[in-house]
């Protein structure tokens, strides 16, 4: 029928074009048939009309030499069984079926018309970039995924049977040898001696021999990992502009084919070189070594793609972040770290797409190291530590300007904890009661003394001689080794506190002793307490010049308060209440806040602002 | 009306000829019929070498059979004429597809051309073997037994479809013959047997129909 069709067409046509005959158009059920788009093995393709709709659809016969009847009918079983696999996948990358019919007992499929190019075509007629080439054969894939949900084998992957349309929309096509998964190796009901003169023809029945898969060449299971074959054979001429497998003669591309000799990817096309392992592995002789699924395929090129823009983002990252160092003069600290930032994370997230991508790896290692001399050049020693750390490899020349940082800032901050130390010894402040409790304790004893003494006078009930005097400077040297052993941790808190605490105790000590002695030697009270004038002198002398310059008052007034007591001991009582004013001024004055340096090791803390500018 | 001897051969030759000097006139009617009468065998020209859409060639062919003011040569048919320019319109078709206007087509055969419009063909037997044989000898040899054998033409017409003197047409086609026998001992032995001379080809081939529906 379909010869016949042809010729009438070809008469119709012509007619028409010659002479202008306005016949009626020739048609197929309700479709007027246009131009014949195509042949192939085993059928024949025309553009047509759907009238009611005008719109223009694609006509699928049976081919015309075809022509022994059980075949005629089992391609147009095939036939009907295509428009049924096609009706179940619908998937935007699948040509569409919209109707079967059947006339004069010949069976035809209507199916969408898709007016572009074959893969094929499409990659003859210019040099595509890698990066397009991809796109349409990602698009392609999720065609043949679907099927493969459908639970169908297309079983003819080729370039021939991708097609671009005008806009750029990619569909499988020419389901026509389109096979159910469920169903054994040859069950496609063909006679036998059918399969057997089409393994040896081209446009065969079994697929289309350079795109054949080693279990369609030994008619083994056919699966969904059978259309990878084709899909990956397929890659393998876009990308590379030439065939995976080459052979003269069908016999010798079986053998190519089933003992998985693929040929070199040539390295001149600009096809990225990860692509190469994907490609192999959907070509495995063995399904099950190849790619799980069509899906698993296409994730693993998305991935890499997916990888690689994240890749150049971190590329064009690396570029502005040694822009903003280099460009300008202070370089704003947040603007690095934020672009330091960025690109790192955009290497992490191309590195978790695809964890072997050496260009994402390499290009992490140069934004770090850019990022590390940053931080040595401001001698920022743990950022560049944390940086350090963070590098792929080791590099050997930063790891040891980074040792030679630590050791410089390693020795000034122990000058500084020594310094510190020093610092600390001398501070009369470091215990701030100290201070307060001592001249509190020199200003008690000397008031209750010069009162007691004043009392006893002033009645006149007894004479105050030396050793009284003796007995309460004893008294006086017990409360104050009393309190050295109580608040220890105040009088030996530094080396001030310790040394005055007991120049304290040898001072009471000393009074002690010298009214003691002149007690015992019979001299008057007041040869005693001219002796202890001076040493009371000496002692305030000495506190004005290590602890307060303040204490310089106290002597003066006693010295006055101790003439009094010994010229006039009737005014004692008056000179006791000057001396103990004088104590409490004494305590007022030293009582003020002052800014204390924290407390602790100075050694401590080695994070202080000093250090790390 | 045509009596019985309108239908002899002399007559459909005259007619055809009045045909074409009406269509040459501005008879479309006339154009009609002579297009009617030949376009199967321009047809069947045609989409024996060519798997594609033939539609174009034909159409040409017609179209400078038309156009042209040549006068159809002294005892030449029609139909003679209308095949030399097909021949002319293939060989160009195939000159410009390979973008190589030196193709000599005594030496290229289909195969080589890269047509092979019977490969798809599940023949079996010796019509198949003929049609592969045939694809596989130069396109000129398979022009001559061709339109000898199965076309029916005159070796006087032969000559003309192939532009060479009617001396020639008898040599060429014992060369054709050697060469298909020669191409057919390699496909199979068993049909060399079956064909043991060249003078039995005759027979062998006429028993034959390797193009179904060949000879009206």
């Amino acid at each position: 029928m379909t010869d016949d069709l042809e010729r009438r067409r070809v008469e119709h046509k012509l007619r028409t074009a010659l002479f202008g005959t306005v016949a009626p158009p020739l048609t197929v059920g309700r479709y007027e048939l246009l131009d014949r788009i195509g042949s192939g093995g085993m059928s024949v393709v025309y553009a047509a009309r759907d009238p009611p709709l005008g719109r223009r659809v694609a006509l699928k016969l049976v081919s015309s030499s075809i022509r022994d009847p059980d075949r005629r009918r089992h391609y147009q079983d095939r036939l009907l069984r295509e428009g049924e696999a096609l009706a179940s996948v619908a998937h935007p990358n699948v040509v569409s079926v919209f109707d079967v019919g059947e006339e004069n007992g010949h069976a035809f499929l209507v199916l969408e018309l898709v007016e572009g190019q074959s893969l094929g075509d499409w990659s003859r007629a210019e040099q595509r970039p890698w990066r397009e080439v991809l796109e349409i054969m990602l698009a392609a894939g999720e065609g043949l995924a679907a099927a493969h949900a459908a639970g169908l084998v297309h079983r003819d992957v080729t370039p021939q049977n991708i097609v671009i349309d005008s806009r750029g929309a990619v569909r499988v096509v020419d389901f026509g040898l389109v096979h159910a998964e469920t169903d054994d190796a040859s069950g496609d009901g063909a006679p036998p001696e059918l399969l057997a003169t089409s393994l040896t023809r081209t446009g065969a029945t079994m697929g289309t021999p350079p795109y054949m898969a080693p279990e369609q060449w030994l008619r083994g299971t056919v699966e969904a990992r059978t259309d990878q074959f084709g899909f990956s054979a397929t890659l393998f001429e876009a990308v590379h502009g030439c065939r995976p497998f080459r052979g003269d003669g069908a016999a010798d591309l079986e053998r190519a084919i089933t003992s998985g000799a693929v040929e070199p990817a040539p390295g001149d096309g600009g096809a990225p070189a990860w692509l190469d392992p994907i490609i192999r592995r959907g070509l495995a002789v063995d399904p099950a070594q190849r790619h799980p699924s069509m899906q698993a395929l296409l994730a693993g090129i998305r991935d890499r793609l997916h990888s690689f823009d994240q890749t150049d983002r971190a590329e064009l990252g690396l570029a502005r972040l040694c822009a903003l160092i280099s460009g300008t003069p202070s370089p704003a600290a947040g603007a690095i770290d934020r672009a330091g930032r960025d690109a790192r994370s955009a290497c992490d997230t191309a590195l978790a797409a695809w964890s072997d991508n050496q260009a994402a790896v390499d290009l992490r290692d140069d934004v770090v190291s850019v990022l590390l001399d940053h931080e040595l050049k401001r001698e920022n020693l743990h950022a560049a530590e944390r940086l350090a750390a963070e590098l792929s490899r080791p590099d050997p020349e930063r790891a040891s300007r980074i040792e030679a940082l630590r050791a410089s800032r390693e020795a000034v901050e122990s000058r500084l904890a020594r310094l510190e130390h020093i610092d600390h010894e001398a501070n009369l402040d470091a215990e701030p009661t100290y201070k307060l409790g001592l001249l509190g304790l020199v200003a008690l004893s000397q008031t209750i003394g010069f009162l007691i003494f004043g009392y006893l006078t002033r009645t006149g009930t007894y004479v105050v001689g030396p050793f009284e005097v003796g007995a309460f400077y004893g008294i006086y040297l017990l409360l104050h080794g009393t309190s050295m052993v109580v608040f220890r941790a105040a009088h030996f808190a530094n080396a001030v506190n310790r040394n005055l605490s007991w120049q304290g105790l040898v001072a009471y000590g000393c009074h002690t002793a010298i009214f003691l002695t002149a007690g015992w030697m019979n001299q008057p009270v007041a040869a005693a307490v001219v002796a202890s004038f001076v040493l009371a002198t000496a002692l305030w002398l000495m506190l004005a010049i290590y602890a307060d310059p303040r204490a310089i008052l106290v002597p003066p007034v006693t010295a006055l308060a101790a003439v009094a007591t010994i010229l006039r001991p009737d005014d004692c009582f008056e000179a006791a209440a000057a001396a103990a004013a004088v104590g409490v001024g004494a305590v007022a004055l030293s009582w003020r806040p002052r800014k204390r340096r924290p407390a602790g090791p100075p050694q401590s803390s080695p994070s202080r602002a000093t250090t790390d500018l | 009306m045509l009596n019985q001897r309108g239908f002899s051969g002399y007559h459909r030759l005259v007619e055809d000829l009045e045909l074409l000097v009406a269509w040459r006139g501005g008879d479309a009617g006339a154009g009609g019929r002579l297009f009617a009468r030949h376009f199967d065998c321009i047809y069947r020209f045609f989409g024996r070498k060519l798997a594609g859409d033939v539609s174009d060639l034909v159409q040409r062919t017609f179209l400078r059979c038309v156009e042209s003011r040549d006068a159809i040569r002294d005892g030449n048919s029609v139909r003679t004429y209308l095949y030399a320019i097909a021949r002319n319109e293939l060989y160009q078709h195939f000159r410009d597809k390979q973008k190589n206007q030196q193709l000599d087509f005594s030496v290229s055969s289909l195969c080589d051309l890269g047509e092979s419009p019977s490969s798809a063909v599940a023949r079996r037997g010796d019509n198949a073997l003929l049609v592969q044989a045939l694809e596989q000898i130069p396109l000129d040899l398979q022009l001559v037994i061709e339109l000898h054998y199965w076309e029916g033409l005159s070796g006087a017409d032969v000559a003309t479809v192939l532009g060479i003197p009617e001396g020639t047409v008898r040599s060429r086609l014992r060369r054709a013959l050697e060469q298909l026998r020669a191409t057919i001992g390699t496909l199979s032995a068993n049909a060399t047997a079956r064909w043991a001379t060249v003078d039995s080809f005759d027979e062998w081939a006429r028993s034959l129909r390797p193009y179904e529906a060949a000879v009206d």
